[in-house]
């Protein structure tokens, strides 16, 4: 604690970096799970080789899939990115299904039987209603990847992982006390604003 | 009836709404001039009441003002108060209720065609009368053509100019409700319609619901 308090302008520059690191990673996550998640509740056949694949993936130990990525992707920021990525598609993939599969059917029925067009069907009616499951993967994979993003500080991307890494070099318990304690508030202030919106997205249900 | 607005495309034959062959149409336009009223109702429950009556309008383009007059207008028709209904949620709503409103999303748009499976299937008898004097009421007004799917044969009686007696997916028997009972022809179209004696008093109210 002692160090979080000394050097509190310094735990927030690196806690700042952690949130960026996740947030992108998170957005570039989401954007490639929506599609796929679509494509895999419409067609069962895709759904089981795909959510296999990406089960198999969330498996990797993280630092071993980490290791991978440098060779390939260099030091720094994007080994990192595509490694968090890459870990929250299992949970998100598998939560737009679940979501889009939970939408009653009647609706279905009736939203094409009054005339949507299949778009218009999946933005306005499909969608609305898978989302308070869909946000449940977000939230899950948040808190996985504000844990996960930790590592981010061994291939030189920062974040709190810096304090954690830096208390094992140095032997000083107050640094990995400090990176700690700030990667588990941001992962307990993440699941309780996600679960908020979840709440939200599911109110008049 | 769901080959009639393409949700389900015939293997053989064809089906033509107003002379036009339904297959040359976009589906999704073609729907939106036909009404669509299912046994399960499936509202939207993720929007109001005034909401769901507003989907074909909206589709549509109809100006916001006109959208809510009509949803106003319509939600009358289907005797629930606007000023009550119009904010509410599916889920707080009777199976009445919601049928209600499900047969008020389906003519918003004054559709030149109403498809009907059932769509009085969740309610209680008394309810249900109701409803067909509603619904009865609204044909008439709009003009509309109702293909209307029902397992009752008092409510087919009730509501039809002609009916369609199905069997394994085959027509057995077409006529006005006069012609059928008078002549069934087929002993399932007999067997359907009641022994002898409830024939005879069916007969006897469809006469004079036709005069």
């Amino acid at each position: 604690m002692t160090y979080l308090l000394a050097h509190a302008g310094r735990v927030a520059q690196l806690g700042g970096a952690h949130v960026l690191l996740v947030l992108a990673a998170l957005a570039v996550a989401c954007a490639v799970a929506l599609p796929l998640g679509i494509l895999a509740a419409r067609n069962p056949r895709v759904a089981t080789p795909l959510l296999g694949a990406l089960g198999a993936v969330y498996t990797i130990p993280s630092l071993a899939l980490l290791a991978v990525l440098v060779r390939f992707l260099g030091l720094g920021f994007w080994p990192v990115l595509v490694a968090l990525a890459g870990y929250a598609q299992f949970v998100l993939v598998r939560n737009v299904v679940a979501g889009l599969r939970g939408v009653p059917a009647a609706a279905v029925d009736a939203a094409r039987g009054l005339g949507f067009t299949g778009a218009q069907s999946l933005r306005r009616v499909e969608l609305p209603l898978a989302l308070p499951t869909m946000l449940g993967g977000v939230r899950v994979a948040t808190v996985a990847m504000i844990a996960i993003a930790t590592l981010a500080a061994y291939v030189g991307a920062g974040g709190l992982g810096t304090l954690i890494f830096e208390g094992l070099a140095y032997r000083q318990n107050d640094r990995i006390v400090a990176g700690s304690l700030c990667a588990m508030a941001l992962a307990v202030l993440a699941d309780a604003a996600l679960r908020a919106a979840e709440r939200g997205a599911a109110r008049g249900r | 009836m769901r080959t009639v607005n393409r949700l389900v495309v015939p293997t053989a034959g064809r089906v033509t709404l107003d002379g036009v062959d339904v297959a040359s149409m976009d589906p999704a336009i073609l729907r939106r001039g036909i009404g669509y009223a299912i046994q399960a109702v499936g509202l939207f429950p993720h929007m109001t009441v005034a909401q769901n009556v507003a989907v074909v309008p909206e589709l549509l383009d109809w100006g916001k003002a006109d959208v809510a007059a009509r949803v106003d207008e319509l939600l009358a028709l289907v005797d629930l108060d606007p000023a009550r209904y119009r904010a509410r949620y599916p889920r707080d709503l009777s199976g009445g209720e919601a049928q209600r409103v499900g047969v008020a999303r389906a003519i918003a748009a004054r559709p030149h065609a109403l498809l009907m499976d059932e769509p009085f299937g969740a309610v209680d008898a008394i309810v249900r009368a109701s409803l067909q004097d509603e619904l009865l009421k609204i044909a008439r007004a709009l003009d509309t053509t109702v293909l209307f799917v029902t397992h009752d044969v008092d409510e087919a009686l009730r509501l039809a100019d002609r009916i369609v007696v199905m069997r394994d997916g085959s027509i057995v028997r077409e006529g006005t409700p006069v012609e059928i009972l008078e002549d069934p022809r087929d002993d399932y179209v007999r067997a359907l319609f009641g022994d002898d004696e409830s024939r005879a008093f069916r007969l006897q109210r469809a006469r004079r619901a036709a005069s």
